[in-house]
């Protein structure tokens, strides 16, 4: 008991360097949306929890924190799955998950991505237990699986799971099939009552057919090898091919098919549950040795980490703070392309920069003009009266002079 | 035949007087003993097989990588070969002068026969208050938790037919070291239990395996039995649960996606609306994201404007008159 006690106060500080470590970029328009429940991309059941507790100084680092521990504390249920095995087995498989790209990049982020990777996880738990009779907890599955898919569109992608688990269930097929339809038909009715969402994936899509073909395949590719830290995404694939794993694999080609059109390094944990149920099935069934992948997972993850960069900080929370210090009150109007990071931000209320709205306003924040339009954005402030520009800061801030 | 398990952990010292006392004990009874290691740094295991080259119904299983008493019990049980098993401890701290008396009462038709300390005659012998009043609301809890009616069910020195082992096997998850708890919970109810008064005796060698760590173990064991219980109690209602979250998110989802059917249903609509929309977030200088569109008609929107500001979060309530673009607060349209 000491041990475990220890192993779970070391992960937590594991989890705390990650959450430190994302607090560095600062929150991200992405991150924002789930923070101020702001109604798309994704279902809203994990961002109105998030929510509740927005109006906390620290919102920010409570929930990175507790995203991050629940994503290392994960593995607990990894460890579970391997209680038949050697010790130094079962370290070695704990330490694939503790030290892949996947949770190496993501543990600590605001995302929906890690927390469909921790439900794809129980998911391959689950599936993995061939043995075990989970009928007097098709209930409790039934609904993680529709918890999962209003949590985020992309818990879709483990399907195939899902419907092996329910499959082998030993309840009519009538339930089978309620169990695994009636959550899909429910976020079917939940897109159709905000077009929002929907809307956002047409954006996204038009937005990547920018990319070349090329393109497409890197960041697919990047995505699959970072989650598994190159190393376990190899064993792991190998390993549900060589053991026959179909739900597994299927998954797996979602979740890389998922990869392949949107081109976001944060899938990356997507991959890494599926990677580990690889891995578990080829080491069950084959024997193979955990310890030498680990070596070598941990080796990749070392070169991750030392490949990692920060992305600077939105200027926003700067902009925040200096309109904080000099007591402005009214709008904030941003002139130029930005993110919710600034709604986030922000203790003004946000709106598009109009030169009639300036009346109103406190503060203009202008954005690096668009190329496009080749206009140098609130030029007509420049000629108003009783507006003053910020110099301490690295963007054009105007501040209502008082 | 009575199969009789030895679960051992540091218990060298026992070993020899033990089997010497259940030697005298089982005079008219077939049996085995088989005593079930956990690779004791004391080398239990190795003095357990010097006394089995001496005596030929004692078997030793030596487990490596695996600890816990109720598991091991398990293992024992598994590889037993009678039609009555017994468990109890090697610490001499049971009285094996019962042997015969839960074996007879096996024979006799009980399903299963417990050594109990709770019953009228029984006792905790000398233990420390604390640890007798411990060991009692433990017990009490156990009884409420769980809904067994046995007034020991942590007792460690019990028999049961070899048959019910085998329709519960599957299904045990032998946490911590009550593994008659378990067989308890996953028997069906009805079952003949059979309780003996015994008085727990003082360990005479060795040292307690009841640690804080234990203790954790045991508290963790009772959970997952009031968890297990609990979808016993449920039944039905547990399906019946899945179908009343999936209509509550149905009837709050269902009002809305009908009433902006015809963004879906009719292109000209949805183009118009887009149209609106853009228009009027440009107008007024709001993000799209703010807006939750409510309902859609040929003339009109409704719509939910948010800041999505952190804390002051408004939102009010406008209506979007298609021909005149003009934007009235719901409580006037």
């Amino acid at each position: 008991m000491r041990r475990s006690i220890a192993a779970f106060l070391g992960l937590e500080i594991y989890a705390g360097v990650f959450a430190l470590f994302q607090l560095l970029g600062g929150v991200r328009t992405d991150e924002a949306k789930y923070l101020l429940n702001i109604p798309y991309p994704h279902p809203p059941l994990m961002r109105w929890i998030l929510s509740q507790v927005e109006g906390w100084q620290s919102q920010e680092f409570f929930v990175r924190f507790i995203i991050a521990s629940v994503v290392v504390q994960a593995v607990w249920l990894v460890w579970r799955q391997s209680r038949w095995w050697r010790h130094e087995e079962r370290l070695a498989l704990a330490g694939c998950w503790l030290l892949s790209g996947g949770v190496l990049l993501q543990s600590g982020s605001i995302m929906m991505a890690p927390l469909i990777a921790l439900q794809a996880l129980v998911f391959v738990w689950v599936a993995a237990q061939r043995d075990e009779d989970w009928s007097p907890w098709s209930h409790f599955l039934g609904l993680l699986w529709l918890a999962s898919l209003f949590t985020a569109y992309q818990a879709v992608l483990v399907i195939p799971l899902v419907i092996a688990i329910f499959w082998r269930m030993h309840i009519s097929t009538t339930w089978k099939l309620l169990y695994i339809l009636l959550p899909l038909f429910l976020l079917v009715l939940y897109t159709l009552s905000n077009p929002l969402a929907a809307a956002s994936f047409v954006h996204v899509s038009a937005d990547n057919s920018s990319l070349a073909s090329r393109e497409w395949v890197e960041g697919a590719l990047r995505s699959w090898l970072v989650g598994g830290s190159v190393v376990l995404s190899v064993v792991g694939v190998w390993g549900m091919i060589l053991t026959r794993s179909w739900s597994l694999f299927l998954s797996f080609l979602l979740v890389f098919g998922y990869a392949f059109i949107s081109s976001r390094s944060y899938h990356a944990i997507l991959f890494t549950p599926l990677l580990i149920g690889g891995l578990i099935e080829l080491h069950q069934r084959r024997r193979v040795k955990v310890f030498p992948i680990f070596l070598f997972t941990g080796a990749s993850a070392i070169v991750l980490s030392l490949n990692l960069s920060v992305s600077p900080p939105s200027p926003a929370r700067e902009v925040s703070r200096v309109l904080a210090e000099r007591g402005v009150e009214g709008e904030l109007l941003i002139a130029g392309p930005f993110g919710h990071e600034w709604q986030y931000e922000s203790l003004l209320p946000v709106r598009r920069y109009k030169p009639e709205f300036l009346p109103g306003a406190g503060a203009v924040v202008c954005i690096h003009p668009s190329t496009s339009s080749g206009q140098v954005p609130c030029k007509e402030i420049e000629s108003e009266k009783g507006w003053m520009k910020v110099q301490e800061i690295p963007i054009v801030l105007w501040v209502r002079s008082r | 035949m009575l199969s009789l398990i030895l679960p051992t952990y540091n218990e060298a010292e026992n070993l020899s007087d033990l089997l010497e006392e259940i030697d005298h004990v089982l005079k008219t009874v077939p049996y085995e003993v088989i005593v079930v290691d956990d690779d004791s740094p004391d080398r239990t295991w190795e003095v357990a097989q010097l006394l089995a080259e001496e005596r030929p119904y004692l078997r030793v299983l030596r487990r490596r990588g695996r600890r816990g008493l109720a598991s091991a019990v398990v293992e024992g049980f598994a590889m037993a070969g009678g039609d009555v098993l017994v468990v109890m401890d090697a610490d001499r701290q049971h009285d094996s002068s019962l042997l015969p008396q839960l074996y007879a009462a096996i024979q006799n038709g009980a399903d299963i026969a417990v050594a109990s300390r709770y019953t009228e005659g029984g006792g905790t012998g000398v233990w420390m208050r604390a640890r007798t009043f411990e060991s009692a609301l433990a017990t009490r809890c156990v009884r409420f938790v769980c809904g067994v009616s046995v007034r020991d069910p942590l007792s460690g020195f019990f028999a049961l037919k070899r048959e019910h082992f085998r329709r519960v096997a599957s299904s045990l998850r032998p946490r911590g070291f009550k593994i008659l708890l378990e067989v308890l919970s996953q028997l069906p109810r009805g079952m003949r239990v059979e309780e003996f008064p015994y008085h727990f005796r003082i360990r005479t060698a060795g040292e307690s395996k009841l640690t804080m760590c234990v203790r954790m173990q045991f508290l963790i064991q009772i959970c997952f039995l009031a968890l297990r219980r609990a979808q016993n109690v449920l039944g039905t209602f547990q399906k019946s649960l899945f179908l009343l979250v999936c209509a509550i998110v149905f009837l709050s989802l269902a009002p809305p996606a009908w009433a902006l059917r015809l963004l879906y249903t009719d292109p000209s609509v949805r183009d118009a609306t887009q149209k609106m929309l853009v228009t009027l977030a440009e107008r007024e200088g709001w993000l799209l994201s703010d807006v939750l569109l409510q309902e859609v008609s040929r003339d009109r929107i409704r719509f939910l404007h948010r800041r999505h500001a952190r804390g002051h979060d408004l939102s009010h309530c406008y209506e979007l008159i298609s021909s005149a673009m003009s934007l009235l607060s719901c409580d006037e349209a």
